[in-house]
């Protein structure tokens, strides 16, 4: 047998490759020596360690975020997070159209002219005595005033990237 | 030989755990090749799948691609970045410059090897700015058991953790950044001297000098401050 102690590097190379050219020594002399065997021990025991994959956990959210930053979404996440906002954008533009079609034009414009000057003079004197074009027309305007709404609102929570990459140097 | 040395050395074998990455290698060349070769390959076809995916805007691709490594990437965030609270949005940072340059990946090496690179790197920016020294040396005779058990070398911060993980974790703490991160890629995610080179931008040699010196390190600085039996018997 070899008494020769075990040395650092033999040992680590012996839990490194499992090579039989360093297992011969090391098994037999650790099971003999005292010294060497509690090194392989602590040895064994901190690889034992450094393997131990615990505590490196980023939060449960994590993937979600990236992708929101990066400015993706998924589809179904997408649905299910937003359906809400989709909804009631939907429906305050069906119920401006419905508004629109169902009262009396001539009621809008002096609601319109009430809230302001301004939108009198913009909005209603230019279909003064054509009352079937300015129904039209403000059919077509108030839809579109809240799809940019909508689209605004989307944009702001689901297209917008959250955080921007502080350098891009790889 | 004593059959109690016999049974205390079969003892400590039997805890260490699983096949290495060598033992692997031995597979390869003698029992399963041709096999585990066909898994690489597919292996290799599905990471370029994913990549084509991603770069075509598929979310759910890159995802996917989060999954797969966010594991990788908090190896080594949480090793090299000691403030927890930076710490997630550092590996954010990863993800994001892994999405806007994945067209510039060349594809030559792997995929997981180049992601571990950006890691490396955002980290080793972000230590610049706190001026934390990444590559500050130790010197291989410096840290002995004698001089850690003189008490001269590091006070023994370790004495109120009663935890095994947090006594190692504490060790892994104080050594220097480069070393820590050697350890961990080769230990957890059993990278080769070369992948670890290639990842932290050092010759292979010197990756395997600084694995075996911060592994002679910490099993100093433990065998200085418990018996075997203290450290480890609720343990692994």
């Amino acid at each position: 047998m070899d008494d020769r102690h075990l040395t650092d590097d033999e040992i680590q190379v012996y839990l490194d490759t499992r090579s039989p050219e360093f297992a011969d020594r090391v098994e037999k002399h650790a099971a003999s020596c005292d010294r060497c065997g509690s090194m392989l021990q602590h040895y064994v025991n901190l690889y034992s360690g450094l393997s131990d994959d615990s505590d490196f956990d980023l939060p449960i959210d994590f993937t979600k975020n990236v992708i929101e930053a990066a400015g993706l979404t998924e589809h179904d996440s997408f649905l299910n997070r937003f359906s809400s906002q989709i909804l009631a954008a939907t429906g305050l533009a069906v119920a401006a159209v419905a508004f629109v079609i169902l009262s009396d034009v001539s009621l809008l414009l002096r609601f319109i002219s009430n809230t302001g000057m301004l939108l009198e003079s913009v909005l209603a004197k230019p279909f003064e005595g054509n009352l079937g074009a300015a129904s039209g027309t403000i059919g077509l305007i108030l839809p579109g005033i809240f799809a940019v709404l909508a689209m605004w609102l989307l944009d702001r929570h689901v297209f917008h990237a959250k955080k921007k990459p502080s350098s891009l140097m790889i | 030989m004593s059959s109690g040395n016999e049974d205390r050395f079969r003892h400590v074998l039997s805890r260490a755990k699983g096949f290495h990455r060598n033992d692997i290698v031995i597979l390869l060349q003698h029992s399963c090749a041709e096999s585990c070769h066909i898994d690489m390959s597919a292996r290799h076809e599905e990471s370029v799948d994913l990549i084509d995916k991603v770069l075509s805007g598929n979310a759910g691709a890159f995802k996917q691609l989060i999954e797969q490594y966010r594991r990788l990437v908090a190896h080594i965030v949480f090793r090299m970045v000691s403030n927890k609270s930076d710490r997630e949005d550092l590996a954010q940072d990863v993800f994001l410059k892994v999405y806007q340059n994945l067209r510039h990946f060349r594809r030559e090496s792997k995929l997981s090897t180049w992601i571990a690179r950006i890691a490396f790197n955002t980290c080793s920016n972000y230590l610049d700015k706190k001026q934390v020294p990444l590559f500050e040396d130790i010197a291989p005779n410096d840290m002995t058991v004698d001089s850690v058990a003189s008490g001269d070398a590091l006070p023994d911060r370790n004495a109120e953790l009663t935890d095994i993980s947090e006594r190692l974790r504490s060790e892994i703490d104080m050594l220097p950044v480069h070393y820590r991160t050697i350890v961990t890629l080769y230990h957890l995610e059993e990278m080769s001297y070369r992948e670890i080179g290639d990842v932290m931008n050092l010759p292979e040699g010197t990756v395997k000098s600084h694995l075996f010196r911060g592994r002679r390190l910490l099993k100093d600085r433990l065998m200085a401050k418990y018996q075997p039996e203290d450290l480890w018997t609720t343990g692994t």
